[in-house]
């Protein structure tokens, strides 16, 4: 009788669609903003990303922390019900896109890191673009994108001091007049800054990226342990995995080994596909790599790498669907990233 | 530059990791229920989504979203899409016998059998041997008792087995 069972036939990827689908049901609302008290919940949950993390990306993770509340019952529950093997229990990339990130894992093995020597500095410098919504009292929303560019000093001694040149946020794309009138009207202006920080410590006693030392390098214990600390937050549980993998490999700090691990690990994220084969990023071209939320708010987490080397050249987060003046196809988040060797620092 | 927020109190936080729980308690349990008595997978996805889209819902109040009352809300839903079937069905008569003729071909002796069974006794086997039900469940959700539902299972069990030996004599 069992095995007479139609269920018997039902793939990961099926069930991870309805999976997907039908915990989407809570997201009626698109990218809602959130106030300071939450971003500084989200802070004490995400310590190390907090840093990088600017409005465009708060506001599409307003639901991170009121379900990161539930993330450990979640966690409990799918483990105790034994829904969850963890990494691998719910089928993986697509053939294509797993042959790329294993082939970009291959050579980020082999192609070694720049060297940094005592009293040298890795330098990161990174172009991000983020989304801004704004609501008034009045109930008029207005939104438009961002651009703010980084230079980050990474002493040869990681506990010495790290030095962070920011631009600021000065707002660069317009999607229609009015957004540029009230940008104009607010006197939005941006506001560089130059920090100093021991550890990299910028704001306050949170690292800017977690001990790189602690993750493991086998990839399929590295996504489980990705699952076990993203699940319950973001749109999806997969999607989040993603997600993490962006952020961790977006610091510039990511040694070779654990690069070649995450790629590998993305590889086993069920959704991931190849979405672009030419992706342009400030004047790179790489592949870009991503998964579509299934959720009514459904973006597109986009990871771009250059295949021939191995590297990351930065990410991508593009709305499938339009966002008040904000057409569907737009990347309302993106960094394109450069990491090299300085002598020096400002 | 102004953040101005969409506030969520603390009763929807509480709403939402209720739901979240549920789901994942629940998810994969409906999906296989629903997919076992829908045509293809897009039917079940759609059927699904509307069970957890009820249930988010109606988890307003404090009732708590446990497995069973979720089978119940499927059972429900799939009813519902059941009697819309069988009306588009009579409009395309036609078509729907020729998607008969062309399921049954493909089916096993057994599903065979299983369609030729009455309802209920069809329903508790489904139940009890895909779903994995225990009886006691099996009467709440169809609201009987747990004795009527052992009843069934046996009388279902020996028509099963009736059927399958008159069909092997035939094949």
């Amino acid at each position: 009788m069992a095995s007479a069972d139609p269920a018997a036939r039902i793939t990961d990827h099926e069930m991870a669609r309805s999976r997907d689908r039908s915990c989407g049901v809570t997201q009626s609302v698109p990218l809602p903003v959130r106030d300071a008290e939450e971003i500084s919940a989200v802070r004490m949950l995400e310590p190390w990303a907090a840093a990088v993390k600017l409005s465009g990306r708060r506001s599409r993770r307003a639901r991170a922390w009121l379900t990161a509340a539930a993330a450990a019952a979640v966690v409990a529950t799918l483990i105790g019900g034994d829904v969850v093997g963890l990494a691998g229990w719910r089928g993986g990339a697509t053939a294509q896109a797993s042959d790329v990130l294993n082939s970009a894992a291959h050579t980020a093995i082999t192609t070694s890191d720049p060297v940094v020597s005592r009293g040298q500095y890795l330098r990161i410098k990174s172009t991000n673009v983020w989304m801004t919504a704004s609501v008034e009292a009045d109930g008029a929303s207005y939104q438009w994108l961002d651009t703010e560019k980084f230079d980050m000093y990474v002493p040869f001694d990681r506990s010495g001091e790290w030095v962070w040149r920011r631009s600021g946020r000065v707002p660069t794309t317009f999607f229609d007049p009015k957004a540029k009138e009230y940008v104009r009207e607010q006197n939005v202006q941006a506001h560089p800054e130059l920090l100093r920080a021991p550890r990299g410590e910028f704001y306050g006693p949170q690292a800017f990226a977690p001990d790189m030392t602690l993750l493991p390098r086998d990839p399929y214990r590295l996504l489980n342990s990705i699952y076990k600390q993203t699940l319950g937050k973001g749109q999806s549980v997969d999607g989040e995995a993603l997600v993490f993998i962006a952020d961790l490999l977006r610091t510039g700090v990511v040694p070779a080994d654990l690069r070649a691990a995450l790629y590998k690990a993305a590889a086993m994220i069920p959704g991931v596909t190849i979405t672009e084969g030419q992706a342009n990023l400030a004047g790179r071209t790489g592949v870009a790599i991503g998964r579509t939320e299934a959720s009514a708010a459904g973006q597109r987490q986009e990871i771009i790498i250059d295949p021939k080397t191995g590297q990351l050249i930065g990410e991508r987060e593009v709305l499938t669907q339009a966002y008040g003046v904000i057409p569907a196809g737009t990347a309302v988040g993106w960094t394109a990233i450069e990491t090299s060797v300085s002598g020096t620092a400002p | 530059m102004s953040f101005q927020t969409v506030r969520k109190d603390r009763a929807d936080l509480e709403r939402e990791k209720r739901f979240l729980v549920a789901h994942a308690a629940a998810h994969d349990r409906i999906y296989r229920y629903l997919r076992r008595r829908t045509e293809n997978a897009a039917t079940a996805e759609d059927l699904c989504s509307e069970v957890f889209r009820i249930a988010w819902e109606k988890s307003t109040d404090s009732a708590s979203l446990t497995v069973m009352i979720l089978f119940g809300v499927a059972r429900n839903v799939l009813r519902n899409h059941e009697r819309s079937a069988v009306r588009s069905a009579k409009l395309l008569g036609e078509l729907r016998s020729e998607r008969h003729a062309e399921a049954s071909a493909r089916d096993s002796p057994l599903h065979e059998a299983l369609l030729r069974l009455d309802a209920d006794e069809r329903e508790v086997l489904l139940l009890t041997y895909w779903d994995g039900l225990t009886s006691k469940e099996i009467s709440d959700l169809l609201d009987t008792s747990a004795t009527a539902i052992r009843m069934r299972l046996h009388r279902a069990r020996k028509a099963l087995s009736r059927l399958i030996q008159t069909e092997g004599a035939e094949l």
